[in-house]
């Protein structure tokens, strides 16, 4: 990509905001149509390029944010979905066995960092399950319009939009309070948010606040250095034009702390404030949005007491990004989508001299120094219907992405223990660290709906992720510096690599879809995926540590990702001729292999499905859940990755909703409290560091049974 | 911006259609009336199927979409001419007549009352309505009714499109801009239309409340 072609991009966005002012005026009175009536939501949607693959909301998200406060884990349940653990509300998705950084997370459009080098504060970590209002998933063949800069797909996660007075309506206004309560973790979650508008301006206030003791397992055992407290809070006000919305969203995110059972370290506080612009214009020649985003994050990890030790790690971190897209519709079965990106990120990270410390002083540890990691994106996207039957999608995003990061220092130049990092220094700070990345995304995809029963769509995406900070910059190669680098809860040591390449991966996707009809009383529905990454960041090893622990630099391989997921669902019974009781079902598959060494690639998920029964009995739907999962047997050798035996969960739930405006959650997860591991979980190491560190390191055990309230009222 | 390649058979088809839905309205509306005298008044009533696939809209030129009017006679002669809206009936049937066809004598032929410029306009409308109408947006949770206001070029494309009234959820406001946007370019109106006449305003409405 060329500058000057970006140039051209801004040129061309910008002209299309200036005709937009100069709009028409309707000057006289119109002819009244009768209303037009939409349609309702069908059960079961059918391919539509560019829409998110599925997204999570209403009931359906209600219901889930009983079970726990993480905002992406809003997505489990839903076909090639699982999360890697992290603390209470930092869940990290993976997506068809993309994980983390794979994956891009955004939050009402906005990009947020992880600036952590253990990656506690994801973008996901910045709200509560609570506070969100929708959550789609786009995956491996997600548009170029979603956003770059991932291999996996888009998380969109979407808080509450403004709301408006209708007309003549006068003064609206409208809020809700929820309550939830978990017995595993002895926690819960309070929030409130309330809207007052006329028909132009609205004013929205929203809050949450969750915690948790350390949840007890199925084992039943506390796991260690799993509890957590977060705050969020933030303000909406919006102005509505006949042409367009504007709507600001500011906010602060406060997290006092959060353990991660499975990293060495803690988060001890995580402070964050956020704004948000965004107009959204609706023309007779198209839609544009511009939105200018800003985030500051303050992030800081130490021991809770679990853990134990003082070893103090900052972060600062600023993300600001610069979006606009217009849609341009191009005669009645054409659609032009244009785009620019432009997204600046900074981060510090250092850790404190600790008085008295042989090891950790004299110096500050500065382990990313002025990092940035800078993005230019243009995109280009049509859309097309040449029938009625085929819709067609093609997209093109190019992007430079510079990172780079300055000189660094050990705890000290000349201490006997920092020999190592000493020298490490000396070499990193001897070379240039400024990478540029230009890199070129395709997505491709098509769809064939020859009737309201079936749809097969298909495609190709080409996608590229360039290397986050921490991978190319981390240098310590000391036996405690290198430890502190770990995104993966393997609680192994990572050294990053400034050569690092961007991963490129070819993803291959068919999804066939069939169901009775838009009420979709049954309908099945079958994605097979391949993706083949060149450049894949894995890991090669350097050493052989202590404990069973490795010490690994982030390396390049090329990596082969596959799977399969079905799911269905069919409606059974009537009670009393009221809705019917209804069957889900779904089967997950997913393997993943390092084609240069022949490992399985990390967190590859094993097969899952999940099986649930549902039955409204007038104000109350109950529902049974049962959840199984196989053996993982096939594990990352070079990370030492435990397995875990296969386990099935019951859930049962029942929600009781006797008006509009009320709702009642009632479940008990886990109900027979079964003992399981979790297979993305990664390592125990909280409960490994309490019991004095004696191997072998088990993986990260599940919760036991819960029993858990919801109560949710809107006014 | 004409029809697109691929759509040109499509649109072909379904400007065909609406013609023969303009001219049953024509033909009908002096059936309808209990008398030959010129009426001042006229409500239509129009209500509309649900598309067939809600995931991929039907086309105008589908079947799904009929568009059929009662014409009914005021009560009286009236100085005002405009199009009531009514209450679309959730039902099985595309159009629900309101006021039943009068079992009047046989009504005259449509040379017999020529047409007049309000007639040509109302027709006009009703094509404009029902290429809205075939792909209605998505309804969104706790959303009313928006009302798109826009106003069509000679050619019948559209000209300006802004939201006059929020249904309360942005996302709607949005998507009922889009509706009105995706059903353009419409077929070009007649040459005698007063500009005024080109000028729309509807609601769309997303729950199934009163507009």
């Amino acid at each position: 990509m060329s500058p000057s072609f970006s140039r051209r991009a801004a040129l061309a966005a910008g002209a299309a905001m200036a005709a937009a002012l100069a709009a028409p005026v309707l000057a006289q009175t119109p002819t009244r149509l009768p209303p037009v009536q939409a349609q309702a939501a069908p059960a079961v949607s059918l391919a539509e390029p560019g829409a998110p693959d599925l997204t999570v909301s209403g009931e359906r998200l209600a219901r889930r944010r009983t079970g726990g406060d993480d905002a992406v884990s809003l997505l489990l349940g839903e076909p090639g979905v699982a999360v890697q653990a992290g603390g209470g509300t930092t869940a990290l998705p993976v997506v068809r066995g993309m994980a983390d950084d794979r994956m891009l997370v955004t939050v009402d459009g906005a990009e947020v960092t992880a600036f952590c080098p253990n990656h506690m504060n994801p973008p996901g970590g910045y709200l509560t399950a609570a506070s969100v209002e929708s959550i789609a998933l786009s995956s491996t063949l997600s548009p170029v319009s979603a956003g770059g800069d991932n291999i996996g797909g888009v998380v969109a996660i979407t808080r509450r939009a403004p709301v408006f007075a209708g007309r003549g309506e006068g003064v609206h206004h409208e809020g809700e309070a929820a309550l939830a309560w978990r017995s595993a973790s002895q926690g819960g979650s309070a929030s409130v948010r309330g809207s007052v508008a006329g028909e132009r301006v609205s004013l929205g206030l929203e809050t949450s606040w969750a915690r948790g003791e350390n949840y007890r397992s199925g084992y039943g055992r506390d796991v260690r250095s799993s509890e957590y407290e977060t705050y969020d809070a933030a303000v909406v006000a919006a102005l509505r034009t006949d042409q367009g919305l504007v709507t600001l969203r500011a906010g602060r995110q406060f997290t006092p702390y959060q353990g991660f059972p499975n990293q060495r370290m803690d988060m001890t506080e995580n402070r964050s404030g956020f704004a948000d612009l965004r107009y959204e214009g609706g023309y007779a020649w198209g839609d544009v949005t511009a939105r200018a985003s800003w985030r500051d994050v303050r992030h800081e990890m130490n021991f809770l007491a679990d853990k134990g030790g003082d070893m103090p790690m900052l972060t600062h971190g600023v993300d600001l990004g610069l979006a606009l897209a217009a849609t341009l519709p191009i005669g009645p079965d054409n659609t032009l989508g244009l785009g620019l990106d432009v997204r600046r990120t900074d981060l510090e990270d250092w850790w404190p001299a600790v008085a008295g410390s042989m090891m950790m002083g004299p110096n500050p540890y500065i382990n990313i120094n002025g990092g940035e990691r800078d993005r230019t994106a243009v995109w280009a996207e049509w859309t097309s219907r040449p029938t009625a039957a085929w819709t067609l999608l093609a997209g093109l995003r190019l992007e430079r992405v510079i990172t780079d990061a300055g000189d660094v220092q050990p705890y000290s130049w000349t201490g006997m223990m920092n020999a190592a990092d000493a020298a490490a220094a000396l070499a990193f700070n001897a070379r240039d660290h400024r990478r540029s990345d230009d890199v070129a995304d395709v997505t491709l995809r098509a769809s064939w709906a020859p009737s309201d029963q079936a749809s097969l769509e298909f495609g190709y995406a080409r996608k590229t992720r360039v290397p986050n900070l921490y991978e190319r910059y981390a240098w310590g190669l000391g036996a405690m510096s290198s430890a502190m680098t770990s995104l993966a809860g393997d609680a192994n040591s990572w050294v990053g690599d400034i050569d690092l390449k961007p991963e490129t991966a070819d993803n291959l996707a068919a999804t066939l879809r069939l169901t009775d009809g838009p009420q979709a009383r049954r309908s099945l529905t079958v994605s097979l995926f391949r993706s083949a990454v060149a450049d894949y960041v894995d890991a090669d090893k350097l050493a052989d540590l202590a404990g069973g622990f490795v010490r690994l630099r982030f390396a390049n391989h090329d990596a082969l990702i596959q799977g399969l997921e079905v799911s269905g669902q069919t409606a059974l019974w009537s009670l009393n001729d009221g809705p019917s009781a209804v069957l889900t079902g779904q089967v997950s598959w997913v393997q993943g292999e390092n084609r240069d060494t022949g490992d399985d690639l990390y967190h590859m998920a094993p097969l899952t499905s999940r099986f649930s029964l549902e039955q409204p009995l007038g104000s109350w739907t109950v529902i049974a859940e049962l959840e199984l999962v196989a053996e993982k047997d096939r594990v990352n050798a070079l990370r030492h990755e435990p397995g875990t035996d296969g386990y099935s969960l019951v859930n049962l739930r029942a929600v009781w909703r006797p008006t509009e405006r009320f709702r009642v959650d009632l479940a008990v997860e886990n109900a027979f409290d079964e003992a399981y591991d979790l297979p993305l979980g990664g390592v125990s190491y909280g409960d490994y560091k309490v019991g004095g560190q004696v191997p072998p390191l088990l993986p990260l055990a599940g919760p036991g049974r819960s029993v858990n309230v919801g109560l949710n009222v809107r006014f | 911006m004409g029809l697109s390649r691929g759509g040109g058979l499509a649109g072909a088809v379904s400007i065909v259609l609406h013609l023969l839905v303009a001219a049953a309205l024509v033909q009908g509306a002096p059936r309808g009336a209990g008398a030959p005298a010129p009426v001042e008044a006229i409500i239509v009533q129009l209500s509309l199927s649900t598309p067939s696939r809600p995931g991929a809209p039907a086309r105008v030129a589908d079947s799904s979409v009929r568009a059929r009017a009662v014409v009914a006679p005021a009560p009286g002669p009236s100085a005002s001419r405009k199009m009531a809206a009514a209450a679309p009936a959730a039902s099985a049937s595309p159009l629900t007549p309101t006021a039943p066809p009068a079992p009047a004598p046989a009504p005259p032929t449509s040379d017999a009352m020529p047409e007049r410029p309000n007639q040509a306009a109302e027709a006009y409308a009703r094509l404009v309505w029902a290429r809205i109408a075939a792909r209605p947006p998505r309804a969104v949770e706790g959303a009313g009714t928006a009302w798109v206001t826009f106003r069509l070029d000679r050619s019948g494309r559209l000209a300006a499109l802004r939201l006059t009234g929020s249904s309360g959820r942005p996302a709607f406001d949005r998507a009922a801009l889009a509706t009105v946007r995706a059903a353009a370019p419409f077929s070009a109106p007649p040459a005698g239309l007063a500009e005024a006449a080109l000028m729309f305003e509807v609601p769309i409405r997303s729950g199934g409340g009163p507009v």
